[in-house]
């Protein structure tokens, strides 16, 4: 099986256009994970692990302790406590399908501004007390303001809310037991009944095309056709929808400013991987958009269906709205802005940083009356998750510990006290961080020492945590080895690494990727870290990782990539074009510090230029060498093993 | 988002003494025709902060901005009013009610701050950097409040906001020297360990400290608690926090300490792989750097703390109420360019004439100017670039310009006000001539006189007199 694959790879790589052609006569394995995706949610619950087939057929080893493991989560899809839940039908889905975040997002979100409005009420009276029990400490509070004579407003504006927010919950009550919560609106019981048919059949095309749109990658032959179509049945149910919500409208707003915001946002949640060319999806994107953004105008024609955004208008926008934001918990929005700020980069970091923040909303969390913790959480949770992908798009990293995050709350058991509920899922993000990163991370290492040998040249590339875990430990160890740091503009990450590497007394070399044709006559071993490995081996890293490891390849120097297994993902990628991040384009026109390189200064805005600044490129499996991953050291064929053995542990952990 | 607002009203200021007396403390003084503090109240209530703290200096004056406010947001906004004793600083007055602070980080803003920079900026400045204090910074106002009044010419050593001397980093984020007040004059002291580990410092002279600062609450507390004799927030606190940045003595989060006793080796370590991981990762600033020390092998970490700053960008606008010079440019400002935050709807000529306002045949309001409600103006008359509070007559052939007339002024015929500003229930008889004159409440000037650059108050002067 190996060198047809290899051929063909090598065809295929560069170019999106012949993926096309190679559809048709595609390896079976590949179309295959497509239908897992599109069947009924509750079906491909626990099965495709174990239909679906991938090219390597060796089991791994097996920890005494998995079959433990094993034995809960196939019991669990059968139970039928799981199928209210609201987040059911999120658990499954195979691929990395982005709507799994917010399939869930219920409709149980826009009932809490009403819930603010209520507080503030109590909020009003409780200033009150406060202030009257405070004694004479020196001075004393002259007048307390907010007398119960706005209460009667107070009052009658709760009136106006309440009807909808009762006859909204009722209907979810009803329909989330057999339909998804995205569809179940409470407009629906003021539409005729024609007119509820057609809308609910054209939302289940619309489910049915998004659905396909997110196989795509997999299920290359038949996307064209089901994209056509998708883009055809969008059309009319987007516009019925807007019909619908804008003759209820009107009856809202009395309730609140913030509230048909707030509707509108639950209603057509983003689609993660929306695709950034199709220009209906995009308005739409942006009405519900927490963060203003202005789009690049030049974007380059293959990625057009990546968000790119003029750099520099996010922040002040996002600042400036910093008090409005009432329902992103602070530590979220904390995380967030640093993620648009650019002050945290790497996978681990930023998956970490984000976890650490839901850990913090999930302290703060207290459940609304009349709600249950489960769907209110979820809800809460994939609030937050749309404003972090606003600020930047999540890696894969981020969607695994996110799906492992909702798996948790979706199975509580029910009859948990909150607290109780609360304190175990901080307790499973604690063991998430822990096991999945830190201590993969001190496996891999001490795999990875292995390798590394008295006179060794190694070269890494960038600055991966990884990375620098090991060579710093090998240099505990009292190895003798040499390190050849390769960097890149405009981020010169490598810099950073290469200080803390030369405080521990490490001898370096650091020359930029430029050189590194000629550098490589001297290494012995490349190292390098990733963002992502998929299914067939490809390794998803920062842009450049590919040609270092492709020259790597050419003078038959081993490439180690090292990558903790949570991050390992089975969906397949042949390109860097179809999935990727694109940075500030400013950040590579322009020479940080060197006013005298200028070139581009006033041709940025050009219409014949367009800058690409990639984040992420993808490695093909055939410049691979061996993965090491928590699980011991893996060829890249090994990867979707892996995936399929371990993956029911990630969820379940 | 955790956050309590602290507004500082002051009291009956000094540095206004004609305008402000004991019926108007200087939060009450109008702009435009509304208290000055209603903008920052107004500011914050956009940014959905309601829960807020008005400090006030003196007791009568607490009463009065307290009742004042209690009637204009009766339903929109939850404040409590605290009143201090005069004198006791900025910091004295944030000391008297430290014990309300509860939440994580203090916004301490200035009530006599008219601006339309959102305070979410600068408070989203303040959590990205995790940092001890952020400051808001605006640029100067082109005048610049020196000395007009011959009242101020004494107070002029101890003027606030007169010049600041800042030092930035290159990206304009940290603050690295401040020399306020006083010490504007003399050399600057740059420490060396902050060049050091900075290796470029901005000094800007043309910011002016706009008195908005947010404060992390546990530093705030330490430092009032510990150095009793800081009075002021922007002479002391700011300048020692500023200080002492790469030598922080303020202890930021006291938990690293705790959990190195009572957890084990392994808990431990996996903390610290942790949070190196999650500091590698990110972008350090100096702070980070020159913690680590030149060789990382040092185990002991310096301990710093951050001082942010929030450049507020040129165009937004930005003036402190703190000299007459300033009063006049405000009211000017708000009813000219800065006409978004009056919150009133211009006319066609640019300008606001209450339709309860009676104008005389062949009277003239120019552009930029304001009537208020049930003001009566007689013939031939020009108003130009001028604020006429509620309920004032004035007689025929009267020139108002560039000058603030507060309410229920009496002016009699042929009069010629020009720069200046006129109190309330002033009486100005006929043909008197002021130019850049201030005229205290309820003074009588007689018909005929001509003042000029003079300031008019009615008790102690002619008491004196």
């Amino acid at each position: 099986m190996e060198p047809p694959r290899r051929n063909s790879r090598m065809v295929i790589d560069p170019k999106v256009r012949q993926v096309g052609f190679f559809a048709p006569g595609a390896p079976p394995d590949r179309s295959q994970s497509g239908p897992p995706d599109s069947s009924s949610p509750p079906l491909s619950d626990a099965s495709p692990p174990s239909n679906s087939l991938s090219p390597v057929m060796i089991p791994p080893p097996r920890h005494a302790s998995d079959n433990i493991l094993r034995t809960t989560p196939l019991l669990a899809p059968l139970s039928p406590l799981r199928r209210p839940v609201a987040t059911g039908d999120t658990i499954p889905v195979g691929s990395y399908n982005p709507s799994e975040f917010y399939a869930a997002s219920s409709p149980t979100m826009s009932p809490s501004s009403k819930g603010g409005e209520f507080s503030e009420n109590r909020r009003g009276n409780s200033g009150k007390v406060v202030s009257s029990s405070v004694p004479s400490g020196g001075f004393n509070l002259a007048g307390v303001k907010q007398s119960n004579a706005p209460a009667s407003s107070l009052t009658t504006v709760s009136v106006v809310n309440m009807p909808p927010g009762l006859s909204e919950k009722a209907g979810v009550a009803v329909e989330s037991q057999n339909e998804r919560p995205v569809s179940s609106k409470p407009l629906k019981e003021k539409t005729s009944k024609a007119e509820r048919r057609a809308i609910q059949e054209s939302q289940r095309a619309a489910k049915a095309a998004a659905r396909a749109e997110v196989s795509k990658v997999s299920v290359i032959s038949s996307s064209g056709a089901v994209n056509s179509k998708a883009a055809k049945v969008l059309k009319p149910s987007s516009s019925s929808q807007k019909k619908g919500s804008a003759s209820v409208a009107p009856a809202e707003r009395k309730g609140g400013s913030d509230r048909p915001l707030e509707k509108d946002r639950k209603k057509d949640v983003p689609h993660p991987r929306m695709q950034f060319d199709d220009k209906n999806r995009v308005e739409k994107a942006k009405r519900r958009a927490v963060v203003k953004q202005t789009e690049a105008r030049n974007r380059v024609e293959l990625f057009r269906h990546l968000p790119q955004y003029e750099h520099g208008t996010q922040l002040p926008e996002l600042e400036s709205k910093f008090f409005q934001l009432d329902q992103v918990h602070p530590s979220v929005y904390k995380v967030g802005l640093r993620y648009l700020a650019g002050d945290i980069s790497g996978g681990n970091a930023r998956c970490i940083a984000m976890l650490q923040a839901f850990r913090e909303a999930i302290k703060d969390y207290s459940t609304p009356p009349e709600k249950a913790l489960i769907r209110d959480l979820t809800a809460k949770i994939n609030s937050y998750i749309s404003f972090l992908i606003e600020c930047r798009p999540l890696s894969i990293s981020m969607g695994n510990a996110i799906r492992f995050l909702k798996t948790r709350i979706a199975n509580l058991p029910l009859n948990l006290s909150e607290s109780e509920a609360k304190s175990t899922l901080q307790s499973d993000i604690d063991r998430f961080i822990n096991e999945k990163i830190i201590l993969a991370d001190n496996v891999i290492v001490g795999h990875a020492v292995t390798k590394i040998g008295d006179g060794d040249v190694l070269l890494t590339y960038g600055s991966s945590s990884a990375v620098e875990m090991i060579l710093l430990h090998a240099h505990e160890l009292g190895k003798q080895f040499r390190v050849v740091i390769v960097d890149s503009r405009p981020k010169l990450e490598g810099q950073l690494l290469l200080r803390r590497l030369l405080g521990k007394g490490l001898s370096c070399t650091y020359t930029h990727i430029n050189a590194v044709s000629y550098i490589m006559h001297e290494v012995s071993r490349v190292f390098l870290g990733a963002s992502s490995v998929l299914s067939n081996g490809t390794v998803f890293s920062r842009v450049g990782t590919a040609s270092v490891a492709m020259v790597a390849h050419a003078f038959r120097v081993p490439v180690l990539v090292c990558c903790e297994a949570y991050k390992f993902h089975e969906r397949v990628q042949l390109d860097s074009i179809c999935s990727n991040e694109l940075g500030d384009p400013d950040a590579i026109s322009k020479v940080r510090g060197r006013q005298e390189i200028s070139y581009l200064e006033d041709w940025a805005n050009s219409d014949n230029l367009q800058l690409l600044n990639l984040i992420y490129d993808a490695t093909p499996s055939d410049y691979v060498s061996m993965i090491i991953t928590d699980y011991g050291m893996v060829p890249p064929t090994s990867v979707p093993v892996i995936v399929r053995e371990y993956r029911r542990e990630h969820v379940w952990i | 988002m955790d956050f309590q607002v602290v507004i500082l009203a002051g009291g009956t200021s000094k540095k206004l003494v004609p305008l402000v007396s004991k019926e108007v403390p200087k939060a009450l003084l109008p702009v435009a025709n509304r208290p000055v503090i209603s903008y920052i109240l107004e500011l914050l209530e956009l940014s959905n902060l309601k829960n807020l703290i008005v400090v006030v200096e003196g007791e009568d004056a607490a009463v009065r901005v307290g009742g004042w406010i209690s009637g204009a947001y009766v339903d929109r906004l939850h404040v409590e009013v605290a009143a201090v004793p005069d004198d006791v600083g900025t910091a004295g007055a944030l000391r008297a009610i430290s014990h309300h602070l509860t939440a994580n980080d203090i916004m301490v803003v200035s009530g006599d701050l008219v601006c339309d920079v959102p305070p979410g900026a600068v408070a989203a400045a303040h959590r990205r950097h995790d940092a001890v204090v952020t400051a808001m910074f605006c640029s100067a106002p082109s005048y610049g409040p020196s000395d007009s009044g011959s009242s101020a010419g004494k107070e002029k050593a101890k003027k606030p906001g007169r010049c600041n001397i800042i030092g930035l980093d290159p990206t304009r984020q940290f603050l690295l020297h401040i020399a306020t007040g006083a010490e504007v004059e003399k050399d600057i002291r740059v420490q060396k360990s902050i060049l050091r580990a900075v290796s470029q410092m901005e000094i800007r002279g043309d910011l002016m400290d706009a008195h908005f600062y947010v404060f992390k609450r546990s530093a705030l507390h330490e430092i009032l608690d510990q150095k009793e004799i800081y009075q002021s927030l922007k002479q002391d606190v700011l300048p020692y926090l500023v200080r002492s940045q790469l030598r922080s003595e303020v202890l930021l989060n006291g938990t690293p300490g705790i959990e190195e006793n009572r957890s084990e080796k392994f808990a431990f370590d996996k903390q610290v792989m942790l949070s190196q991981l999650l500091a590698n990762a990110s972008t350090p600033s100096f702070h980070e750097l020159y913690a680590l020390g030149p060789n990382v092998s040092h185990s002991v970490k310096r301990r710093t703390h951050k001082c942010c700053v929030y450049v507020a960008s040129s165009s937004k606008y930005c003036a402190r109420l703190n000299s007459i010079q300033a009063f006049s440019e405000i009211n000017r400002d708000v009813i000219g360019e800065a006409s978004h935050l009056s919150g009133y709807s211009f006319s066609a000529h640019n300008n606001i004439i209450d339709p309860s306002a009676e104008l005389g045949s062949k009277t003239t309001v120019g552009p930029q100017c304001m009537l208020g409600e049930g003001s009566q103006l007689g013939d031939k008359c020009s108003v130009k670039r001028s604020v006429i509070g509620r309920h004032c007559r004035i007689g025929s052939n009267v020139k108002v310009v560039n000058s603030v007339v507060m309410n229920h002024v009496t002016i009699g015929d042929g009069c010629s006000i020009q720069g200046s500003v006129i109190c309330s229930n002033v009486q100005l008889q006929e043909r008197v001539v002021l130019k850049d004159c201030q005229v205290g409440a309820g003074f009588v000037v007689t018909a005929g006189s001509e003042y000029k650059g003079e300031s008019l108050a009615r008790k102690e002067k002619i008491q004196s007199q």
